[in-house]
């Protein structure tokens, strides 16, 4: 793959993780039978809407996205910075910016979830200890916001999973320490990295989703030097697979089963294996599984972006995804033209420095 | 007095204690962690260890899974009637009077109380909750199973008055029917343990079923398709403790959400064949949200299995530590039922 290519496949998984986020943000915190009923007349949502009053997203026009694409946005910005290069250092002073840069201060305050504003409440000092906090297990920093910025960590190691995985853990560390959100991220990260390989199949993709998972959990257990308290990925994982290749030709079915037994929440043992089903039942295709997870709803923008960040690269444009970007651009305020210039340094360092990857 | 049904509602209301109290000591914690720290199974009332969930207790005492139904069902006993709504809420209200208790409030619960009193809730970040589908219904549920004692269908309609005050959502009610339902079943004749997971299924239908219209919606999962796949797990490891508790808690979850700790107790359930000791042990011992998954199994294998089957030294050791006397409870819930009056 020439740097060409390279820098088209990561710009288009850019603008697949932004769209993704902008469509599935109505639907946050709802089910898939409520999205069914009060958003697609009955039908699966296809075309970005407003939520609708009283939702959560309810306040925000179609095109916005949340904190997840906000959050990777920043990370992104501010790794590509230094060559692409990842360390904790940087990616907490990257998340740092949700809450002290006016133009994503609202972020922070309309949508970031628990754990991560406990995260840089701890790296700006304003953290005040609990109780909680003596408990030498940790149950609490299981959440999947780790695993929706992990995209990051695989778009900077197009190929190289196992890099992917490695660079997830170091990602993760200034938030979620903790081998559950950990395993998470590194699932999300893989698949990413893994989706810029050539003939990268859904058989394959399966496998490595496990395989992430169990190194993910051991090296985030190193890490964090804590046990974690909560369900494990690859049980989850296999369950949703199993899901997937029965239910995928009927997508209502499908998004019930997943919900019901998988679940789309905001535990990382729930959003990162359903997306991981969901981008299987799609047959790798960004634009359906992007459909397919906004319209699971509950933690609908995480679910989405991993589920796109796992197979943009690899999968063709979707008209869908790219008009949807085009609505996050007018919405939103991010500089894209640095972000796409540093992609495409990026990619010529690659192509300077590595040869074709294989798994 | 030493009756069948006496005998029964005592081991349902010792075993729910004593669920409360094991797990309050491995609450929060991991499993490997757990076996690390004490050499093996928790398999008695223990000491805490000051660096867990727990607040200034000691062995025996229980928190509030097991307390919140208690001060409801002197309520109803003082009052000799069924519950209501109101007599719901007093419950709650002589239940927030006790801080030893309180100060484990489970996010759903605190917001209704507060709520019901009139007061703002200052939201407590340490606990991190994002979603209200929690297992705070279930944890005191079964006692309304208790109450009906063979009527699975009553003690469903009771238990989603008793937790609408607090727990408004589908999933968290029909988790709650559950064991209410089960706790009923099991004082039926003639039940064996598959027995009590039908029934715990039914009460899932009949829950949502009747409280349809009275509550919001929410996104979470299925309490019956997780129930189904830790029933699955659970069958499947019968004979492998160990196999079954680590299946069971990494696969279907033991947390604090209506649809991990009631699937995950009906799965252990499964696993050890409703034996009540190896149930409350190996729920105790996942870990997680401990103290509610084994109190809510406590209520239906001790009513199941009778009060012969908890150590000896469990009943004098609860009721000292917590100022209960669960044998007069046990005596006046066994009144109420004999006259009819619920």
């Amino acid at each position: 793959m020439n740097a060409l290519d390279l820098s088209a496949r990561m710009k288009r998984t850019v603008r697949a993780v932004a769209a993704a986020d902008a469509f599935a943000l109505p639907m946050l915190g709802m089910g898939p039978e409520q999205i069914r009923r009060d958003l697609g007349d009955g039908d699966l949502v296809r075309r970005l809407c407003k939520a609708p009053p009283g939702a959560v997203g309810s306040a925000f026009p179609p095109g916005a996205v949340s904190d997840v694409f906000a959050a990777g946005y920043l990370l992104l910005r501010g790794f590509l910075s230094d060559g692409g290069h990842i360390t904790a250092a940087r990616a907490g002073r990257a998340l740092l910016r949700l809450k002290t840069d006016a133009a994503f201060r609202p972020y922070f305050d309309d949508f970031l979830d628990p754990v991560t504003r406990e995260g840089l409440e701890r790296l700006d000092g304003s953290y005040v200890s609990t109780r909680f906090d003596l408990v030498p297990c940790d149950g609490r920093r299981i959440n999947c916001s780790a695993a929706a910025r992990a995209w990051v960590a695989g778009l900077l190691n197009p190929g190289d999973p196992e890099a992917a995985i490695r660079d997830a853990v170091t990602l993760s560390m200034p938030t979620h320490p903790n081998a559950i959100a950990i395993s998470g991220a590194a699932v999300s990260a893989a698949l990413t990295a893994a989706s810029f390989l050539p003939g990268f199949d859904c058989g394959r993709l399966y496998e490595l989703a496990l395989k992430a998972a169990r190194d993910g959990y051991e090296l985030g257990l190193s890490a964090a030097g804590m046990p974690p308290v909560g369900a494990k990925l690859p049980q989850r994982i296999e369950l949703a697979v199993n899901l997937a290749l029965r239910y995928r030709r009927d997508p209502e079915k499908l998004l019930q089963e997943l919900n019901d037994v998988v679940g789309f929440g905001a535990y990382a043992s729930e959003a990162v294996p359903s997306a991981v089903g969901l981008v299987i039942a799609a047959g790798g295709r960004a634009g359906e599984a992007v459909r397919l997870a906004a319209n699971a709803g509950n933690c609908a923008c995480c679910t989405a972006v991993i589920a796109a960040a796992a197979c943009a690269a690899s999968s063709p444009v979707d008209e869908a995804l790219e008009e949807h970007f085009e609505k996050v651009r007018a919405a939103a305020p991010f500089d894209w033209e640095p972000l796409w210039a540093g992609l495409t340094a990026f990619a010529e360092l690659v192509e300077g420095g590595r040869d074709v990857f294989t798994l | 007095m030493h009756n069948e049904l006496y005998a029964r509602l005592h081991g349902a209301l010792l075993a729910a204690a004593a669920g409360d109290a094991m797990g309050t000591v491995s609450e929060g914690f991991a499993p490997e962690f757990l076996r690390s720290r004490y050499g093996g199974y928790i398999r008695d009332l223990l000491e805490p260890t000051g660096d867990g969930l727990t607040i200034n207790a000691h062995a025996g005492m229980v928190s509030d899974d097991f307390s919140v139904a208690y001060y409801t069902a002197q309520v109803l006993l003082e009052h000799r009637s069924r519950i209501t709504t109101a007599l719901a809420v007093e419950g709650l209200r002589r239940w927030w009077q006790h801080p030893e208790y309180t100060c484990y409030c489970g996010p759903s619960t605190k917001r209704g109380i507060l709520k019901l009193l009139g007061e703002a809730d200052d939201g407590d970040p340490a606990r991190l909750s994002p979603t209200l589908a929690t297992n705070g219904g279930g944890m005191k549920a079964g006692m309304m199973g208790l109450f009906h004692p063979g009527d699975p269908e009553k003690a469903v309609e009771d238990a989603i008055t008793m937790c609408l005050p607090t727990h408004s959502n589908p999933i968290s009610l029909s988790a709650a029917c559950a064991i209410a339902a089960a706790a009923a079943r099991a004082f039926c004749p003639n039940t064996g343990y598959l027995d009590l997971i039908s029934a715990g299924l039914c009460g899932i239908s009949q829950g949502l079923e009747q409280s349809a219209g009275r509550t919001s919606e929410i996104a979470g999962s299925s309490v019956a398709r997780r129930l189904e796949l830790a029933v699955e797990l659970g069958l499947r490891y019968q004979g492998d403790f160990e196999q079954a508790l680590f299946q069971i808690g990494d696969t279907v979850g033991a947390g604090l959400y209506a649809y991990e700790a009631i699937p995950a107790a009906f799965g252990i359930l499964a696993a050890c064949k409703g034996r009540l000791m190896d149930s409350l042990v190996m729920a105790v011992n996942m870990g997680s949200d401990a103290d509610s998954t084994a109190c809510m199994l406590g209520y239906v294998l001790g009513a199941w299995n009778g009060d012969a089957e908890l150590p000896p030294h469990f009943s004098d050791l609860i009721d000292s530590q917590n100022g209960f006397d669960l044998k007069a409870m046990a005596a006046g819930i066994c009144a109420v039922v004999k006259e009819g009056i619920c």
